[in-house]
């Protein structure tokens, strides 16, 4: 697991990821009883006290269309992350352990949806997306939209502004971004959320379980 | 500036960052065969080349970029690194360790019992086996290889593992070896085993088993962690087996050209261990790599 510390300087999300773990810690503890206990040791992720509602935003996807994240996931066992695809460590490895954890559970959880909210909009564009998602796995969604409808999104999500750190000579940058993976269930809501570190194992144990889970 | 290589999370880089601890090592190994003698006048040609081809692969082991890569992203190159200093550095340098190297092996009669208790050939390769296998297995590599210290360990019980493999065919100098000829060539096909057992979970594991490389920021994209565990297995398999397979045909034909010296002379040649005890430089030039 890559320690918390160096992930925070190396992402630049010190305030970011501080903030995110307070929300969460917050909301973990607001509804902590025995039963979320259980249920939190059931699972790898972190299980939120207050479930989240999909985003109603309206993003448009690598083929220019529009996409309203809870339409068309709605009812589904669905994955939704935001990163950029300049992303050096924390992006390519959560869709890397992803995409090879889909694959090998097969059938039906192999189809779930996952879709890539691109925060850096100045260079994430539905191209860039979609070749950057095809190395992954050619189904994972490519979303975009203005910075103003992804901070909404966030806000909605309880989730950090993203921060864009100063260029270096050669004009690249980092993006300080939130760095779970939400996950929601086939009640619409979303009750845990996967942080970095999360492995192809835990995905494997996990993903089924949460499809079937009566919340 | 770091002291060792460890797996810190950060993304791959390929600015040079060299590790001091590398250094003081491998400057202490080279005081230490020099001021033993192992560069000396006396010693064979085959031995000096030995001793330096010996400390560079220890240093390209133990040092930037294929140190940094073993630790926090690859586990094929941790598995190069392993090959590296278990089956090729330490044969060499143990070839081309000087005679008070030996000598000090047995120099009190305690040490003669530890020495020859040791290079009992079972033990040497029970032992190393034992080693290898806990220093690769994920809930060793895991938090070890996170810390500067815990992979600076790793890499002792690498050569620990390397000298204990080793020293039943090839002894540090002036001292003979206890097995030659098709006994050695029985251990050494032992000895090509011992990967198998190791490298089994990381071929046959149908996820990625060690946790670090997995989550490790990736430093070729084509490569993802369980493509790299199974090239970490090939490599210690195959790789591992061809550098054992190199010293046993290397000592097959040693062998046999010391069969057609046999029966070029009607009388009795006089082994190696007979003249050991008198001519020490002599035995430790006949010693081979």
């Amino acid at each position: 697991m890559i320690p918390r510390r160096t992930f925070l300087r190396v992402a630049g999300l010190r305030t970011a990821s501080v903030g995110v773990s307070g929300l969460i810690a917050g909301s973990f503890a607001s509804g902590c009883s025995s039963d979320s206990r259980e249920a939190q040791a059931e699972f790898a992720g972190t299980l939120l006290g207050t479930p989240l509602k999909r985003p109603t935003q309206v993003f448009i996807d690598t083929s220019g269309e529009e996409y309203v994240y809870a339409a068309a996931t709605a009812g589904q066992l669905s994955l939704l992350f935001f990163g950029y695809t300049s992303c050096p460590d924390v992006c390519p490895v959560h869709l890397g352990i992803i995409s090879r954890a889909l694959e090998k559970l097969g059938g039906e959880l192999e189809r779930t949806p996952l879709a890539f909210v691109g925060v850096d909009t100045a260079r994430d564009t539905p191209e860039v997306m979609r070749e950057y998602l095809d190395r992954f796995d050619p189904e994972f969604v490519g979303l975009t939209a203005s910075p103003d409808v992804i901070e909404q999104a966030q806000t909605s999500l309880n989730l950090p502004p993203i921060l864009i750190e100063a260029s270096d000579d050669g004009g690249n940058y980092n993006v300080g971004h939130a760095s779970q993976v939400l996950v929601f269930t086939p009640d619409d809501l979303c009750h845990i959320v996967y942080p970095v570190g999360t492995r192809q194992q835990d995905w494997m144990a996990d993903l089924p379980r949460l499809l079937t889970k009566v919340w | 500036m770091r002291w060792w290589c460890s797996a810190d999370g950060s993304r791959w880089s390929w600015t040079p960052r060299p590790y001091i601890g590398s250094w003081i090592l491998l400057g202490a190994l080279a005081l230490l065969l020099w001021r033993g003698g192992a560069f000396s006048s006396e010693r064979s040609r085959r031995q000096k080349v030995a001793g330096v081809l010996g400390l560079s692969l220890v240093l390209i082991a133990i040092e930037w970029p294929l140190a940094a890569m073993g630790a926090g992203y690859l586990a094929s190159a941790q598995m190069v690194r392993q090959i590296l200093v278990v089956l090729i550095a330490t044969p060499l340098l143990l070839y081309s360790s000087p005679d008070s190297w030996g000598s000090a092996c047995v120099a009190t009669p305690r040490r003669a019992r530890i020495y020859e208790f040791v290079t009992y050939p079972l033990f040497g390769l029970l032992g190393a086996t034992v080693l290898l296998f806990t220093v690769n297995l994920p809930v060793v590599v895991d938090p070890l290889v996170k810390t500067q210290l815990g992979s600076f360990l790793v890499d002792l019980v690498w050569i620990a593992a390397g000298v204990l493999m080793w020293l039943p065919v090839q002894p540090p100098g002036g001292r003979v070896a206890r097995l030659k000829g098709p006994p050695a060539i029985v251990y050494l096909i032992g000895v090509s085993v011992a990967p198998l057992p190791i490298a089994f979970f990381m071929t046959w594991s149908e996820l990625p088993i060690f946790a670090v490389y997995e989550l490790a920021p990736r430093v070729f994209n084509s490569l993802d962690a369980k493509s790299d565990q199974e090239f970490a297995a090939a490599i210690f398999q195959v790789g591992g087996g061809l550098v054992i397979w190199i010293q046993i045909a290397v000592r097959f034909i040693n062998m046999a050209g010391g069969t057609k010296e046999r029966t070029r002379f009607r009388g009795t040649l006089v082994p190696v261990s007979a003249t050991s005890a008198t001519t020490p430089e002599v035995t430790s030039k006949e010693h081979s790599p």
